[in-house]
């Protein structure tokens, strides 16, 4: 058995961008359009690794703390949030993600500062020292241990991913995704109907912040190594700019979106300084042709008719 | 039985004042108008009794309780239910959705039956029960908003504007449907710039002018009135 670990770093990195994508998705199938996504990110990836590196907690502690404290953070943005609109709760992100950035260079005694987080425990690893205690080895099944390591952390964020994904399309055809998508089509016509709109709304933007943080905390744990430069709001309209292009009218385009454009400059890489054109014009052309996204409600039902 | 008196409401957006103390009371006996020209506060009063606009002062009652201050959610679950203006249809959601939306704070088991009722009511509806309401036409769109706020099964309807932006045959099968609501024993206040339409079908109206009531009395007698005449009809 062989496999590259180059292909399941690219596999790793695109999963962990799925569930960032997802995550503005719930936020912006209440219509609220959120850039502090790389924010939240930050808060899980810090989060946990303080926890696992300076508390000594295990990672999978380290990962879900991360995520419910980003959702705490993302409920607490939620409430002022009920009073802006559009782009202008978009620019209101913006500045909390940059504001959390500041916070994640300043506060050097536990985040390490500029320089960053090094040494954070990685998943694949861990694996590999587990079964190494329970006198197991990937020799065992043929595989080396940079390719055991790099495997599993495959395996871990896809299981991760898939129970994202289901769990999203649970709520989006439940109560709870319907009163979503009242909200999202006409707010005051969804109040008008019953819908307590601040619960929703406010719920949406902890719910989006939760899965950002996971991410983030999976990310770390991913590439053991953080720094604020990967939570900066470059990062924030990358995952914007997937849930975008994949199309927001369903958690698939979220899903999809992140793997194309994750793997696109990957593959992209024999025209090497031309390949960001490329993937700026695949951008553009992709809004002109098919504004709604890749992924429409219409093509999925086209799907799941055969 | 009155259902509704609205007591001096004083209601605004920001610095502009669009509600200046206006009382309206609605009861059983008969759909009851406001009537008025653009910018005379007709929408904020029905917003401010549904709950989407907070009064800055005054006194809403529905049936004995203060609901001034109340939230939009816990109104319709007291038994009010707005058709809002430009019928608030929920486009990318389908026809039979939007009717499950109205129904959103009902715990009990008759859901389905009420939309099988409504279907039987507007037969149009069971047709397009599949297709996203954004399809429908102007008149089947209000058909669905007036349909859909039923199935809350409200004791009192508010209506802003039902005939807006309607041919006039679809117009008046929508005055049709207010009058057999009505009939059936829901009590109705009516916002309409169509001021005929709206006091043929009515037993009494209120006339507002830049936030205030400036004219009130029995439908007949407006009917007749030389000022209202002049400035409505």
């Amino acid at each position: 058995m062989h496999l590259n670990p180059y292909h399941l770093q690219i596999a790793s990195f695109a999963l962990i961008n799925i569930m960032l994508a997802l995550g503005v998705y719930v936020t912006l199938s209440t219509g609220q359009l959120t850039l502090g996504s790389a924010g939240f990110m930050g808060i899980g990836a810090y989060t946990t690794a303080v926890l696992t590196v300076n508390c000594h907690v295990p990672v999978p502690v380290g990962i879900v703390a991360g995520g419910l404290l980003a959702g705490v953070a993302g409920v607490a943005t939620g409430f002022p949030a009920l009073r802006l609109r559009g782009v202008y709760l978009a620019v209101a992100t913006l500045g909390l993600g940059e504001m959390l950035r500041v916070v994640f260079i300043r506060w050097e005694v536990l985040t390490g500062g500029a320089v960053g987080f090094t040494g954070i425990p990685q998943m694949g690893r861990e694996t590999l020292d587990m079964l190494n205690t329970y006198g197991l080895n990937p020799q065992g099944i043929g595989l080396k241990d940079n390719e055991f390591t790099a495997f599993s952390v495959f395996l871990i964020l896809l299981l991760i991913a898939i129970l994202t994904v289901w769990a999203i399309l649970r709520q989006s055809s439940s109560r709870v995704g319907r009163a979503f998508s009242a909200i999202e089509c006409d707010e005051s016509a969804a109040g008008a109907m019953g819908i307590d709109i601040h619960y929703y709304k406010v719920l949406a933007f902890g719910e989006g912040a939760f899965i950002s943080g996971l991410a983030g905390a999976l990310y770390a744990h991913t590439a053991s190594y953080i720094s604020p430069a990967d939570f900066t709001y470059h990062r924030a309209v990358e995952v914007l700019a997937f849930a975008v292009l994949g199309g927001i009218e369903t958690a698939w385009g979220a899903v999809i979106g992140a793997a194309v454009l994750t793997v696109l400059p990957e593959t992209l890489r024999f025209i090497s300084s031309y390949r960001y054109v490329v993937y700026g014009i695949i951008l553009v052309a992709a809004m002109v042709y098919r504004p709604q996204g890749l992924i429409d409600r219409a093509l999925l039902r086209r799907f799941t008719a055969k | 039985m009155v259902e509704l008196t609205a007591d001096g409401v004083e209601a605004g957006y920001g610095h502009v004042q669009a509600l200046r103390g206006v009382s309206v009371s609605v009861s059983t006996h008969g759909i009851v108008s406001v009537l008025g020209a653009n910018g005379a506060g007709k929408t904020t009063l029905l917003k401010a009794i549904a709950g989407l606009v907070e009064p800055s002062s005054g006194k809403i009652l529905y049936r004995g309780i203060d609901i001034t201050k109340e939230r939009p959610d816990r109104i319709v679950r007291h038994g009010i239910a707005l058709v809002p203006e430009g019928r608030g249809i929920l486009t990318r959601m389908t026809v039979l959705d939007n009717l499950r939306m109205g129904a959103y704070c009902r715990s009990d088991g008759n859901i389905n039956g009420d939309i099988e009722e409504m279907f039987n009511r507007f037969p149009i509806l069971r047709e397009r029960q599949g297709r996203y309401a954004g399809t429908l036409s102007g008149g089947q769109r209000q058909m669905l908003s007036i349909a859909r706020a039923l199935m809350s099964r409200p004791s009192l309807l508010l209506l802003d504007e039902p005939s807006m932006g309607l041919a006039p045959k679809a117009a008046s099968a929508v005055f049709a449907m207010i009058c057999e609501i009505h009939a059936r024993g829901t009590a109705v206040l009516l916002v309409e710039q169509n001021a005929v339409q709206a006091l043929k079908i009515s037993a009494y109206a209120y006339v507002l002018e830049s936030g205030a009531g400036v004219l009130q009395g029995s439908a007949e007698d407006l009917l007749k009135d030389r000022a209202i005449q002049k400035s409505y009809l």
